[in-house]
């Protein structure tokens, strides 16, 4: 029996049941986008940056709606994927033997407690990972058909790709840090989602700081070009002042133009490799953490 | 003389205001079996626990074949094998499935001789571990403690979820296997009377303290208990199951006298559990 087998085992109702609400998730998208496809494909005027209108189009526009809409809501199942998957196979790995008592077999029994903690992870990790690229995947293509396959850019970079993916592994640190420290499941699921929660939150405080620094600002006007703005990310919005100098939107009374800082389309990998960067370093910090303790502490 | 397998040298530990364990000096030789005797909470668990590394002393040191666990936490592991008291097996694991952990976790674990035990007591592999009785899920830890290249021995109230028969047999099966292995073995427990005929050495733990640590040839010699209720140099004074109120005393170098007997191990245990009894009454009312 390898450490893949036991930690199925192990976990067999959480690792069943959320490999079933992904294969549900991917056959809901994958139906979705083969109905959003047909539509695109029988009206490709009506559809995308590239649209020239017709008289079909308000017809297939109220068809796509309801597809659209499950689009919508398998990206925000996205959201809230990496937190929920992370802790629901997380917090077992410690806090589980510790409950069982069966740590004390296995800690003693191992000449090398951290071997024993990565052992027992790694396989954990990597379904987690399996399960979030698929859904990560499945986010990309649905983007990218609501797009009418253009580039999306900026558009729910969160609920695809790989941010999704690394959110899942910083919470999956988390929760192997909260159960290695509390010992019972049930207060590290509940302190996992709140604590990972905010180091999100926090990281991307930061990182929306730092993106202001190197923002864009864009206008807003009759001869705005709109093509800077698709896909683009908007941070916030402003007052332009004659001066060139920038003020929040609603506080100038003086002469001013509306404007909006973003981040353009083409700076998309860019902000992703460093949000990306940054929520890895999290992680290897979180099971670093967590390694320590479970190396430290007591098995029950 | 041959050195001690398990030391401990001015051990103390606490656990928050709780002292645990006192200024503990104890060592176990070579090649012994050894009780532990002592009541709940008497510090048993925390002492095994501590040897295992899984506490770390507030005050002194101990040893594991002259190692310090806090130094050589993976040397000092591969001498000891450990049956804790609560039988931590995994739920929905075969026993077989255990004996291939064990076989991960551990370079020099003999599966072999571990299911060629089981197999003799009549505990089928495929067998779901939980679903064994508390005396078989002993047994299935003792067979992966006894085969994993350990020779000290650890057993923390392996008695205690055993039915009487079970005891029995889990006591001639340590006695025959520790004979065979060479090994040291330290049981705790509250069975004396069980592990009076396996048993080389004895350790009294009450409230933290090492009341007593000697060999069992030693304690039986060097204790006498009297009914009489005069004697003043009582180590402990309790009442035997008979109701018979009884004291018990070191012994001299003048023959028995009337109302004197040797001291039984059972005797001798209660003797001093009594007797740290009364020195927490005592203590509780000198504060």
């Amino acid at each position: 029996m390898g450490w893949a087998a036991l930690a199925f085992k192990l976990q067999r109702f959480e690792t069943v049941a959320l490999a079933l609400l992904t294969v549900l998730w991917v056959g809901a998208a994958t139906f979705d986008v083969w109905q959003m496809n047909s539509l695109l494909q029988a009206h490709p005027g009506c559809f995308g940056n590239s649209a020239v209108g017709g008289s079909e189009c308000p017809t297939a526009l109220a068809a796509l709606n309801p597809w659209d809409q499950l689009a919508e809501n398998l990206l925000w199942i996205n959201f809230g994927a990496p937190l929920a998957i992370a802790v629901f196979l997380g917090v077992p790995i410690v806090a589980r033997e510790i409950e069982l008592g069966t740590s004390q077999t296995v800690w003693a029994l191992s000449l090398n407690r951290i071997r024993w903690f990565a052992s027992r992870t790694l396989p954990i990790a990597l379904l987690m990972l399996t399960l979030l690229i698929v859904l990560a995947v499945g986010g990309e293509v649905l983007t990218h058909v609501r797009a009418a396959w253009e580039d999306p850019g900026f558009q729910r970079y969160e609920q695809r790709g790989p941010i999704l993916v690394l959110r899942g592994v910083f919470v999956l640190s988390v929760a192997v840090l909260m159960s290695a420290l509390i010992g019972r499941s049930l207060p590290a699921l509940l302190l996992s989602v709140v604590v990972a929660a905010a180091v999100v939150l926090i990281l991307v405080t930061v990182i929306d700081a730092w993106r202001l620094t190197e923002s864009v600002v864009v206008p807003i006007g009759p001869g705005t070009d709109t093509s800077r703005v698709i896909g683009a990310m908007v941070l916030d919005y402003v007052q332009l002042l004659p001066d060139g100098s920038l003020k929040p939107g609603g506080v100038v009374t003086g002469p001013s133009t509306d404007a909006m800082r973003i981040l353009p389309r083409s700076t998309y990998w860019l902000w992703i490799g460093r949000e990306s960067a940054a929520l890895a370093g999290a992680s290897v910090l979180g099971f670093a953490f967590a390694g320590f303790v479970v190396k430290r502490r007591r098995p029950i | 003389m041959l050195a001690a397998a398990l030391e401990t040298l001015g051990l103390s530990k606490r656990f928050g205001r709780a002292w645990a364990l006192r200024d503990v000096d104890l060592g176990i030789p070579t090649g012994a079996t050894c009780i532990l005797v002592g009541p709940n909470g008497a510090g048993k668990s925390t002492l095994i626990r501590t040897w295992l590394g899984f506490e770390r002393p507030t005050e002194g040191q101990v040893l594991v074949a002259g190692l310090d666990p806090k130094r050589s936490l993976a040397e000092v592991l591969s001498h000891l094998g450990y049956v804790p008291q609560r039988p931590g097996l995994y739920p929905g694991l075969s026993v077989s499935d255990h004996l291939s952990l064990a076989e991960k976790l551990r370079p020099l674990f003999d599966r072999d001789a571990a299911a060629a035990r089981l197999s003799m007591l009549g505990i089928a592999p495929m067998a779901m571990a939980t679903a064994l009785s508390g005396g078989q899920q002993a047994q299935v830890l003792l067979s992966i403690a006894l085969s994993c290249g350990a020779d000290i021995l650890l057993l923390d109230e392996p008695l205690a979820s055993l039915d009487p028969l079970a005891r029995r047999e889990f006591v001639a099966a340590l006695e025959k296997l520790v004979r065979d292995a060479d090994a040291t073995a330290l049981v705790s427990s509250h069975a004396v009377l069980e592990l009076e005929g396996v048993a080389d050495h004895i350790v009294v733990l009450g409230q933290g303290c090492v009341l007593l640590s000697a060999s069992v040839g030693e304690a039986l010699t060097n204790h006498l208990v009297t009914s009489s209720p005069e004697v003043d140099s009582a180590i402990g004074r309790y009442r035997n199951s008979a109701g018979v109120d009884l004291a018990l005393v070191h012994s001299s170098e003048s023959p028995i006298r009337d109302g004197e007997q040797r001291a039984s191990l059972e005797d001798i245990v209660l003797g001093y559990l009594s007797s740290a009894q009364v020195g927490r009454i005592q203590g509780s009312r000198d504060r």
